[in-house]
């Protein structure tokens, strides 16, 4: 139980995009359900680094994120603790990443 | 002569020109159209003068160009497209022209027959040969594009079936180049229209005779970009129904008051187009779906361009290069019979700030 880094564009893809596992490789459903949930059900603390990353667009953002409390029902709170996102390009992505998140427990 | 509305010889003048150009008759009545058949065993189809979508006159003439490829195609004619006509194109025309043929030689195979002459007009045979449209029809590459021609050298051509920007790489790590700051926006945006294609664009069958297959047709979306005069042009084009169709289905609660509220069909697609930028913000269950067109919008507000979008018989124009932004949506008589997304993002402040940073 350690910190585990998910960096985005080289472990996962230059071009994460689309929603379901359906509409293509590197999808929201397929980043969250084959890196962030083991990440976070193996470490107290993940961390996700989306520098290098050619464009998060909403629909990947929301699924591999907020679908984290949607779908596979962890608490907002809890993310807080466990979950740390890191942009130093584009800072407004984290705050879309928790607004996602917040929005999908209400 | 003077151009003005007091002078009757130019109002008789502008009446005969009109005449002449919708094809009425002295009587009011319209002449019939020239037979597009010139030999029995290949229909010459001609293509019209101006490939585009945004001109009324222009529009009909090229969606019924398009309209009668499909349909001879699909009562399994051998067809030959005649382009020595054509004079101007725009990318909103041409991309439908090049996604239609796709499709129609993806869905019928060997069994389609479409060949082409080649343009009389020289860019325009040199537009047709950067963007793929003569190595699609199978005609060889006889000119010789360099970076002198400036309208033509520099777009690129893509085309997929599910949410793989990855195949567009080469234009995209381009546009990352001239855009060092907003380029992450752009392929958000990008990205998105991808997603909307897939995800919505194709969820009724178009209703024409090549669409056999459904609901297993093929998702697929073609992109053209262009970087010039500091200037990046994107236009992503897919074949679904189109907005106005999708939206009733996918965001019923949303829009059931323009279904109910008796208004014609083009203002009420119009208000579709309209409606289609906000919905997804209030419905509890799906409230994490819908957000596409407002990151595609997001981009050109952002980045102080322009965005153009086409979708069935209307068209949604967002201009925010100045202060104020201006918005317009349009109806037209013709559907384009999928939907069509212009971008116009000016590179320079992007890349000034870019140096900056530096």
């Amino acid at each position: 139980m350690g910190v585990k880094m998910i960096n985005v564009s080289t472990q996962f893809s230059r071009y994460p995009a689309g929603r379901y596992r359906t509409d293509g490789e590197f999808t929201g459903e397929v980043f969250r359900e084959d890196f962030l949930i083991p990440a976070l059900n193996s470490n107290q603390k993940v961390e996700v680094l989306l520098d290098g990353g050619m464009g998060y667009g909403s629909s990947f953002l929301e699924e591999a994120f907020g679908g984290l409390v949607r779908v596979n029902h962890i608490q907002p709170a809890e993310l807080r603790k466990k979950l740390f996102v890191i942009s130093q390009e584009d800072p407004s992505l984290v705050e879309e990443i928790w607004r996602y998140i917040d929005e999908s427990d209400k | 002569m003077k151009r003005n509305r007091w002078n009757i010889e130019y109002r008789k003048w502008q009446r005969t020109t009109i005449a002449k150009r919708l094809k009425i008759k002295k009587d009011g009545s319209r002449r019939k159209a020239k037979p597009i058949v010139a030999n029995e065993k290949r229909k010459r189809l001609y293509a019209p003068e101006s490939l585009n979508i945004f001109n009324r006159f222009n529009r009909r003439e090229t969606v019924e160009f398009i309209e009668q490829i499909r349909n001879h195609s699909a009562l399994g004619y051998a067809i030959l497209l005649d382009f020595t006509r054509v004079k101007t194109v725009y990318s909103c025309g041409t991309i439908l022209l090049l996604a239609e043929i796709d499709r129609i030689q993806r869905i019928l195979g060997e069994k389609a027959d479409i060949k082409s002459t080649y343009p009389k007009d020289e860019i325009v045979e040199k537009s047709f040969q950067q963007i793929g449209l003569l190595k699609l029809l199978n005609k060889a590459h006889r000119v010789s594009i360099t970076e002198e021609d400036r309208n033509v050298f520099y777009w690129r051509y893509s085309t997929g079936s599910c949410v793989s920007p990855g195949t567009a790489d080469e234009m995209l790590t381009g546009i990352k180049k001239e855009l060092p700051v907003g380029y992450q926006k752009v392929v958000a945006g990008i990205e998105e229209a991808m997603t909307n294609s897939v995800h919505h664009a194709y969820i009724l069958s178009r209703g024409d005779k090549l669409d056999t297959n459904f609901p297993n047709t093929p998702k697929r979306w073609w992109l053209f970009a262009q970087i010039m005069d500091k200037q990046l042009h994107i236009v992503i084009c897919d074949l679904g129904i189109g907005i106005p169709e999708t939206l009733p289905r996918v965001w019923k609660e949303q829009v059931g008051d323009l279904l109910t509220a008796g208004l014609n069909k083009k203002e009420r697609n119009k208000l579709m187009l309209e409606r289609s930028f906000v919905v997804g913000r209030t419905r509890t269950d799906q409230k994490h779906r819908g957000k596409g067109l407002k990151d595609i919008r997001k981009a050109a507000e952002q980045l102080g361009g322009q965005l153009r979008l086409h979708s069935d018989d209307v068209c949604a124009s967002f201009d925010y290069r100045g202060t104020a932004p201006m918005i317009s949506y349009n109806g037209f008589n013709q559907s384009i019979m999928g939907t069509v997304i212009q971008w116009s993002i000016p590179l320079k402040t992007g890349q000034d700030d870019g140096r900056k940073n530096d």
